[in-house]
């Protein structure tokens, strides 16, 4: 049996790695009773997929990755049951927070189906003059360019590349509370293009905004945090993947 | 909220930035108003090579099992950070409190390799701690440093406030207790050393003083104070299975080198090669239980989920109940898929057996360590692997599915001749030769045979410490002869040849024979930049050049002289169980070209019997020409 296993990451551990991410979850499952399937031969492998690798430094309410179980439906444990079992594993930071049978199969992959992502920054300011600056009025006029040219990184050197059909939307948010904490003032929602066909790294996104605005705030000095992932749906819309799957 | 020593934009601009921020499962965390000792415990490499270490996870085990202790973690920063947090005079910090070492009140060093001695100065100095013992005050944490380099220590006496000379299973907490009696007393730490050096296997390198001949060579060793012992005798745990073993050791996030579970079967080893130190000085051999290994290998796989586990021991052949503990750990690894590895396995029937259930055949390759080319070199070395062990062995192997074999030597041996090391090349090419010599339907492809050489660095407590070494030139230059002969050969096409650098064969041989007196050169080599010089890429001879230069030290007087029978070596003073007479026994027999039989075989009466345990008691001793060194 398959299932999506959706989980946050903040904290100290926005500084792992995506393959390191990989092996925690492989060591944490093996801890559990839980049993997952492995693919034959010598070196036997969980299988699993991850949905779009996490940047290091980004934190995470809304990652995931489908893993295949070794159940018959009928006897598996409850989706309840793997959230408690996992969240006893897990390290401060590293939170499951769903468990949804799905569909077996290539296509119904999370890492296939990524169409769409939202993100929230959260950054500070470093003068006055820069806080007399109105967030909403700058998101608007950005929004209303109709090209946002970013440099790309691509193998053999960069290139740039117009932006602006892969921002969905942005808009002013609430400091997330984590972030808060830690002294962040301003935060900015954004939904946008993400997985295989064509991804927006957030961090362009709002480099981009940035400098628009003549924001002068560094890479440091925002957190990103990812708060979605999405799949297409009929009519131009988009649902969680989450969504995709039934509780048990 | 979870505390970083380092902002987000330091982190965000080093590489590999989970290597500084802790949060490992099974990183233990303590209340430090709780607790009465802080001990910040040093591995002094990248994190990944010092979270494969067992020996600091059987450390951090066993202190933090006392409630009055708190025992941390601390690697060394890669050069990217190293230089950040000199810029920004960050203080070095640990990595489970992410707080300042020098706020600690032990910093404990392993010293597993010469060519760390740099990385050494560097923690001590990112910390911010005097890297002069005598200049340290009340304020300093107590510097300490364990494993194998300890010993000789004696390079490395500026440096530290005490060495801890044998294992951490054994007088660990009587030094803690130590520190606790002292401090309730009001001892300042002058006191405190002075009461560490009664403990056994502790050696505080500034009671004692040496004088020199003109020759260069000590001329005594002695301690400055009534009361203090003139000799060290090494600490060894003997019953392996009731001893500390962590059950949860902590799992990094990073990729380790060794991502596994680790079950160490047994210490020491009954062999004897003659320029193997692990083989002498971990002497005697002692093993664990059957019943502890399968309990621990359970509770391990169970507790870290590790898709691999390990067996460690210096020669795992040996280890009498290898083939029922085998059956088990296959048994519960087939049931959790977790694959298992066997470095130094004996290759013959059995072992091959075994991989071929454990491995896939077409990427495992067979390894033979021979370490020298011809049988009379063999004999040398005490390597009691025949070339026809090594056909046979690959015969069978062959026939089972295996084509590659890697073989091991080592080049600048005492006593090795051109035709010795020529006899490296056409040992290559009977493998091969036995290869080609099975039916062409039953063999599977072509053969490949590779041949690694490493060069002799002669170390303290084997044999060959009176041995001397090389120059690098001479060294390459065998390496040549090595590839010239290879070149020769019929099926020079499936064979490989590989060798390592000499420049640092040179520095780890003056390091593992020196004296005080390199201290100085030591730091004028980190002062000029130097840093993980394990790293073949961080090496430079002419940083060592320059500080040999500087300092009138010589280096050819620590590694190209023999030494005599009468000389006084730096690690005199420790009493490693195995013993000086025993060693120049060997030392002629290896001269002579004879072979000593090994523990299971033979008594050779080297002194460790002492310790009272492992496999001596009760082993025929009657040939024994021991009387005559008493
Ligand atoms: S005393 Fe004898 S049995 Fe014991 S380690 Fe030495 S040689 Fe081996």
């Amino acid at each position: 049996m398959k299932v999506r296993i959706k989980f946050a990451k903040t904290g100290a551990l926005r500084y792992i790695g995506h393959l390191d991410v990989m092996r925690y979850f492989q060591k944490a499952i093996r801890r559990t009773e839980i049993e997952a399937s492995y693919s034959n031969g010598f070196s036997p492998h969980m299988i699993m997929s991850f949905a779009e690798p996490l940047g290091v430094g980004l934190t995470s309410i809304g990652e995931y990755f489908d893993l295949e179980l070794n159940y018959e439906e009928a006897s598996c444990p409850s989706g309840e049951h793997i959230i408690k079992e996992l969240n006893a594993q897990m390290a401060e930071g590293i939170k499951v927070l769903s468990v949804r049978k799905i569909e077996s199969g290539r296509k119904s992959n999370a890492m296939s189906l990524v169409a769409a992502a939202s993100y929230t920054v959260s950054y500070t300011l470093s003068s006055d003059s820069d806080r007399e600056k109105d967030q909403d009025l700058l998101l608007k006029d950005f929004l209303s360019l109709e090209t946002v040219p970013a440099e790309k990184k691509t193998k053999s050197g960069t290139k740039t590349e117009d932006i602006r059909p892969l921002i969905y939307k942005m808009e002013t948010a609430g400091v997330p509370a984590e972030e808060a904490e830690e002294g962040f003032e301003r935060a900015i929602h954004l939904f946008c293009s993400a997985g295989s066909a064509a991804n927006l790294k957030p961090e362009t996104a709002f480099g981009a905004f940035f400098s628009f605005a003549g924001l002068n705030v560094s890479r440091w000095e925002m957190r990103i945090r990812r708060d979605e992932m999405y799949a297409a749906a009929d009519g131009g819309t988009f649902v969680p993947l989450e969504s995709l799957g039934e509780p048990f | 909220m979870a505390k970083l020593a380092l902002s987000d934009r330091i982190l965000m601009s080093v590489e590999k930035p989970a290597r500084y921020i802790g949060h490992e499962i099974n990183a233990v965390i303590k209340d430090k108003a709780q607790v009465s000792i802080r001990f910040a415990m040093c591995f002094p490499d990248v994190y990944e090579i010092g979270m494969s270490h067992l020996g600091i996870q059987i450390i951090y085990d066993q202190l933090n099992r006392r409630d009055d202790v708190w025992c941390e973690r601390v690697y060394s920063p890669w050069p990217d950070l190293h230089n950040i947090l000199m810029e920004t005079n960050t203080p070095l910090f640990t990595l489970e409190s992410q707080e300042p070492v020098r706020d600690f009140d032990f910093l404990g060093f392993t010293i597993q390799y010469e060519l760390c001695y740099t990385n050494i100065l560097q923690v001590l100095d990112l910390s911010g701690i005097p890297l002069h013992a005598s200049d340290r005050s009340e304020t300093d944490p107590i510097v300490m440093g364990g494993g194998p380099c300890t010993s000789n220590p004696e390079p490395l006496a500026d440096f530290f406030d005490l060495f801890y000379i044998g294992e951490s299973e054994t007088v660990m907490y009587d030094l803690m207790d130590a520190y606790r009696e002292n401090r309730a007393k009001g001892g300042d730490r002058r006191a405190f050393l002075r009461a560490a050096s009664g403990i056994p296997g502790i050696y505080v390198p500034s009671l004692y003083n040496v004088s020199y001949k003109e020759d260069g060579t000590i001329l005594s060793f002695e301690p400055r104070e009534e009361g203090v012992p003139a000799r060290i005798r090494r600490q060894a745990v003997m019953d392996l299975s009731h001893t500390f073993y962590p059950t949860k050791p902590v799992i990094p996030y990073v990729k380790a080198t060794q991502d596994k579970v680790t079950l160490e079967i047994q210490r020491g080893c009954i062999r004897g090669c003659r320029f193997c130190q692990a083989g002498m000085w971990y002497r005697p051999t002692r093993r664990r239980s059957l019943e502890f290994l399968k309990e621990r290998a359970e509770t391990l796989i169970r507790n870290t989920g590790y898709e691999e586990l390990s067996l460690s021991s210096l020669s795992s052949s040996d280890y009498p109940e290898l083939g029922e503990l085998m059956e088990f750990l296959i048994d519960i690894c087939e049931k959790k898929k977790v694959n298992i590895s066997l470095p130094s396995l004996r290759i013959d029937r059995f072992s091959l057996d075994v991989m071929e259930r454990v491995q896939d055949i077409k990427k495992s390759s067979l390894t033979f360590a021979p370490e020298g080319g011809s049988q009379r070199m063999r004999d040398a070395i005490n390597k009691g692997l025949t070339r026809d062990n090594i056909l046979s062995g690959s015969n069978e192997a062959f026939h089972g599915g295996w084509n590659t074999v890697k073989l091991y030597f080592m080049l600048g041996q005492p006593g090795e001749t051109e035709e010795d090391r020529k006899a490296i090349a056409h040992l290559a090419e009977d493998i091969t030769e036995v290869y080609y010599d099975i039916p062409k339907a039953e063999r599977n492809g072509k053969c490949q045979i590779t041949v690694s050489t490493s060069f002799f660095v002669a170390k303290p407590f084997t044999p060959f410490q009176w041995a001397a070494m090389f120059r690098p030139e001479d060294y390459i230059s065998y390496a040549q002869t090595v590839l010239a002969e290879m070149k020769q050969m019929k099926n020079f096409r499936s064979i490989r040849y590989n060798w390592h650098e000499a420049d640092v064969t040179v520095i780890e041989g003056v390091l593992a024979r020196g004296d005080r007196r390199l201290g100085a050169v030591i730091e004028n080599v980190y002062r000029q930049g130097a840093l993980f010089e394990a790293w073949t890429d961080y090496f430079r001879m002419e940083r060592w050049e320059k500080a040999f230069e500087a300092f009138g030290v010589d280096p050819d007087f620590y590694i190209m002289r023999e030494r005599g029978k009468d000389e006084i070596f730096p690690w005199d003073f420790i009493d490693g169980g195995v013993t000086k007479e025993f060693l120049w026994r060997e030392w002629e027999r290896s001269r002579k070209g004879e072979v000593t039989p090994n523990c299971e075989e033979r008594c050779s009466g080297c002194g460790s019997l002492s310790y009272g345990g492992g496999v001596c008691p009760g082993k025929n001793r009657n040939d024994q020409k021991e009387e005559v060194f008493l």
